[in-house]
């Protein structure tokens, strides 16, 4: 289990977080599976938005033209300008027990975010029956297609790893079954997972 | 919308015409001070002007330029290659009136060490300090607000003096607004040591080899125009009133050229003696067709050094392009984020203190009723 922090949580709700970090900690990726540790366990999620807000410096600096290197290291070491991480929660876990159920109560402000490894990514795409593509699919203002596709290419490598390559196949075969009576929906995810995995190949 | 605008229409009316007025009589005003200023500067040249450097304002309270070697009307463009680095301090501070819970008095001060093409982020320190009295006790009683201010520059010049740096480049010292106090000349025993700490702290400066500098943005003074009134003032009916330096010089300089330097004649520049004497120039850090005039205050310990002087030159003009179309240094502004106490920080503050003491069983006053009733409205001014 990786034990560096990615940041700390700012805001949360029953379905999602937004956790802050400063760039010197490990960003993680768009896609990327995190865990929360709280009290009982710990809340799984995946980073669907990543934005870093801007403020009047920046836009009179970036106006300006030529940025010397040490004020584009000044904004980014000293200013206190935080990346924002949006969390789509997908599940967690009680006494190592994984549920793709949403947690029973969401983490709290300040609690510290951890970016998941492979073993953890196998553990929990491993416990029960990809449940948690259901909170992706229906989440609001998500893009679904684009955070599976990435999320089904780290998973992926993560199964092969530990001797599972059949578990994409079976991961695709879900989504046609979840996504069956949305034809729109489906062919947008499907197009999104077919991009990437040609990308990767 | 408390603003009646109906009593104001015909107001801003009368308001528009005189502005128009007074903005027409302003270039005949300034084209007759240029002519001033070329006409003394060729005198002084002549030597017409023999006591010119003991040129004193006939009113006690009135502040005004001394020309010193350089020709008055002439600009100056800097002339460096040379390496450096630079330094800048500011500083906030939180004072509290009666109608607070509490009564604090604090200042923030920060540095920052910025190396120019070292690719290494700044350095910053800022520190915060509740003020003390003579005793060396927090100060638990309320603190006059220019008291509290003197502290915060002298604080602030500490910073510049006591910063440690290492490597052999010149180091530019750069502080936002005048290096002569703006509280002197007080009289009281606890301004005249503040004063006292602070020309020390000048002479540390000095005594650590740095250029000093204070950058006054859009300047109102009209200190060299004081100086055509003295010198030409007998001759004819002179009306210079509503026009600045910076009208003068927005005409006379070039982007990214000087004016000559001046000496600085003040109520209170006579204390600043010998190498602390204080002197400054105008500086157009603008661009084509959009000049923009600042005033940069030095010591005479780097007016003395010519090399200094375009040092400081080349530095602040480097540190007001990175602002793009609107110059000021970055510098500046880093040490400004860094050091600004805002409104909710003293609130934060107060809260906390108000938290310890109550557990700590002391009975503490309330905010006057006044004050309470004013922040039913969510606050959006500072006063």
């Amino acid at each position: 289990m990786n034990d560096i922090s990615a940041g700390r949580l700012l805001r949360s709700n029953t379905r999602g977080c937004v956790v802050g970090c400063h760039i010197s900690q490990p960003v993680p990726v768009f896609g990327s599976m995190i865990n929360i540790p709280i009290e009982t366990g710990r809340v799984f999620g995946l980073v669907y938005d990543i934005h870093i807000d801007d403020d009047g410096l920046v836009r009179q600096l970036a106006a300006a033209g030529s940025v010397p290197d040490e004020v584009i290291l000044d904004n980014r070491t000293n200013r206190n300008v935080p990346v924002e991480m949006s969390i789509i929660f997908i599940g967690y876990s009680i006494d190592r027990k994984i549920s793709h159920l949403l947690p029973p109560r969401p983490p709290l402000s300040l609690d510290e975010m951890y970016i998941c490894d492979a073993e953890d990514l196998r553990n929990f795409t491993n416990a029960g029956h990809f449940g948690y593509f259901r909170h992706i699919l229906s989440g609001q203002d998500i893009p679904a297609g684009e955070l599976l596709s990435a999320h089904l290419q780290a998973a992926n490598s993560a199964q092969r790893d530990g001797g599972n390559p059949n578990w994409i196949s079976e991961a695709i075969q879900e989504i046609i079954s979840l996504l069956r009576d949305n034809h729109e929906l489906m062919t947008n995810v499907l197009s999104a997972i077919s991009d990437a995995f040609l990308a990767s190949s | 919308m408390p603003i009646n605008y109906l009593d104001l229409q015909p107001q801003i009316k009368d308001y528009c015409e005189q502005a128009e007025s007074t903005y027409k009589s302003r270039s005949r005003k300034v084209d007759q001070v240029l002519d001033l200023l070329h006409r003394c500067a060729d005198e002084i040249t002549s030597g017409v002007f023999q006591d010119i450097s003991g040129l004193k304002s006939p009113h006690p309270n009135n502040r005004c330029a001394r020309p010193d070697i350089e020709r008055i009307d002439q600009s100056y463009r800097s002339i460096n290659e040379e390496k450096y680095v630079l330094l800048a301090s500011d500083g906030s501070q939180i004072t509290s009136n009666h109608h607070d819970a509490l009564p604090i008095s604090l200042i923030n001060i920060s540095g920052i060490f910025y190396q120019p093409n070292s690719r290494k982020a700044p350095k910053i320190q800022t520190f915060s300090e509740f003020i003390r009295n003579a005793e060396n006790d927090i100060a638990l009683e309320m603190i006059p607000e220019d008291q509290v201010n003197m502290i915060r520059d002298v604080a602030e010049a500490g910073m510049l003096a006591n910063w440690h740096s290492e490597g052999d480049l010149p180091i530019i010292a750069i502080s936002d607004g005048p290096l002569e106090l703006f509280h002197e000349p007080r009289t009281s025993a606890k301004h005249q040591r503040l004063f006292q700490e602070y020309l020390e702290v000048l002479r540390k400066i000095r005594q650590a080899g740095r250029i000093f500098g204070g950058y006054i943005d859009k300047p109102r003074a009209d200190l060299v125009i004081r100086m055509l009134e003295i010198i030409y003032g007998s001759e004819s009916q002179l009306d210079l009133a509503s026009i600045s330096d910076a009208d003068i010089f927005s005409h006379l300089l070039e982007p990214g050229s000087r004016s000559a330097i001046f000496q600085l004649n003040s109520p209170s520049s006579s204390n600043y003696t010998g190498p602390l004497a204080l002197q400054f120039f105008y500086l157009n850090v603008g661009l084509k067709d959009k000049p923009w005039i600042v005033r940069v205050e030095i010591n005479r310990w780097t007016a003395d050094n010519i090399s200094s002087v375009h040092l400081l030159h080349q530095a602040l003009l480097d540190q007001c392009r990175l602002m793009g179309s609107q110059p000021y240094p970055y510098i500046l502004h880093r040490a400004h984020e860094e050091a600004v106490v805002h409104f909710d920080e003293k609130e934060k503050l107060t809260s906390l203190l108000s938290f310890l003491l109550q557990q700590s069983g002391v009975e503490i006053g309330s905010r006057s009723y006044k004050s309470s009733a004013k922040e039913l409205q969510k606050r959006t001014r500072m006063k």
